[in-house]
């Protein structure tokens, strides 16, 4: 067992876990936030993203341990008191989702993207969701959710 | 095999002691996309892993006068936002660039990449071709060998337990920027593996003469490997179209002897020359 010091969606945890505990397996397990899914757990897929430290990463490619005072984002750290992130919004307003399991990665390397480029070109859309498999929507609506969603985040950092 | 212990090192030293103290049991994570497929399968070989994704000498990348200092644990990402590496480096930053996905290149690091001794490692022909060398430390000080020398087989490096690769240093005499182009074929877009790929560093005279010509290969062979044969070939020869087309000629002559009785040679004989012809056009483009 070890001591693990993590900060989930804004909140300090200290948990105790068993070494070989992936990070997925903690923020599934202990921390009962099940909006990350597994998928083929081997980074192929994508399902499990998480945004570590400000990056999308595969939380079944981290051993929980390696994860040591980092931050991390889940699905159900996104909404706010004020409502949905305009990710997530984006997704719903455009019709993005359908059997929904690939949607919180897919999102999340959304956002992650959008954090860091709020005006994305569809390049850079389809290269940032590249490790995301959807295997109903065919990508198109998602692609337009994010531009959706960019448009969106645009204008209220002008308001700002 | 099950893990029993994870230690996350936050210094070079903690990282060495945890190696000496946990001899023949232990072995290095820094990206994980590999490890934590094995472990996975539990085709992991050893029951204590030490963490060194965080260990400051192993990250960064310093741009020195006469030398780029890779740290073992820069992940892809890194080099991929990184201008210097795309402007001086452009053959290096488009294999990392293919590289896996985004969520693949925030973990995945050069060292580690190098570490596995994989035949299809995206960074490893453009290093080779950079002439790159590895900083190697242990408890017994510190030691460097050429990459070149480095792999002994497929997953086979020389690489002993108690030792930790902390920088790829690349040599650049000279100019600051290294004419090295790299080209890949893979399955698809994204997260494929590499199922053939080339890089070639080219010096030319100002009359477009190579001077000096460093070939690199991955996944037609145990390892990723120079190709003395095409650097012989293309050196004292002008870089143009015809030279380029005579080259891919004798690549594809190379892999087919190479190759011979394996199911992949006759695609991989055929596949050599546009992946080869690519990365020696983008050489010719760069050049002009």
């Amino acid at each position: 067992m070890i001591t693990l010091n993590l900060n989930v969606n804004g909140k300090d945890h200290r948990l105790e876990i068993e070494d070989h505990m992936r990070l997925l397996d903690v923020i599934r397990g202990p921390l009962g936030l099940t909006g990350t899914k597994e998928g083929c757990g081997e980074g192929e897929c994508g399902a499990c993203t998480v945004i570590l430290d400000g990056n999308a990463v595969d939380s079944c490619l981290v051993l929980a341990a390696q994860c040591e005072g980092k931050k991390i984002v889940t699905i159900e750290g996104l909404e706010t008191a004020d409502g949905l992130d305009p990710v997530q919004q984006a997704f719903l307003d455009n019709g993005a989702v359908q059997c929904g399991y690939c949607i919180p990665g897919m999102v999340l390397s959304a956002k992650a993207l959008l954090d860091k480029n709020v005006a994305p070109n569809d390049n850079e859309i389809k290269e940032a969701i590249s490790g995301n498999l959807c295997r109903c929507t065919g990508y198109d609506k998602m692609v337009k959710a994010i531009k959706t969603a960019s448009e969106v985040m645009q204008e209220r950092g002008e308001q700002k | 095999m099950k893990v029993e212990k994870v230690i996350k090192a936050f210094s070079l030293k903690e990282a060495l002691e945890a190696l000496e103290a946990n001899e023949g049991r232990a072995e290095l994570i820094a990206g994980g996309t590999d490890l934590l497929v094995k472990i996975r399968e539990k085709h992991n070989k050893k029951p204590v892993i030490i963490d060194i994704s965080d260990v400051p000498e192993c990250r960064g990348i310093r741009f020195e006068a006469d030398y780029i200092a890779i740290g073992a644990c820069a992940k892809y990402s890194e080099l991929v936002a990184s201008e210097r590496v795309r402007t001086q480096m452009p053959g290096l930053w488009e294999a990392s660039r293919s590289v896996g996905a985004p969520q693949i290149r925030n973990l995945g690091t050069v060292g580690g990449n190098i570490a596995n001794a994989s035949p299809a490692a995206d960074a490893v022909p453009p290093l080779l071709a950079m002439e790159a060398v590895l900083e190697i430390v242990s408890p017994e000080g510190c030691r460097t060998v050429a990459l070149k020398d480095f792999f002994k087989g497929k997953g086979q490096a020389d690489l002993n337990a108690s030792e930790i690769i902390t920088q790829i240093v690349i040599p650049r005499p000279g100019s600051t920027q290294i004419n090295v182009q790299f080209e890949k074929l893979g399955l698809r877009n994204a997260l494929a593996i590499s199922r053939l790929s080339a890089a070639a560093a080219l010096e030319l005279t100002e009359g477009g003469i190579i001077d000096k010509a460093c070939v690199a290969s991955g996944s037609i062979g145990l390892t990723g490997m120079r190709e003395p044969e095409l650097e012989a070939f293309l050196e004292g020869r002008t870089l143009d179209e015809a030279t380029i087309e005579a080259a891919c000629d004798l690549f594809s002559e190379v892999v087919a002897k190479r190759l011979n009785g394996r199911g992949t040679m006759p695609f991989k004989r055929e596949a050599v020359r546009g992946v080869f012809g690519a990365a020696l056009r983008k050489a010719l483009r760069a050049s002009v």
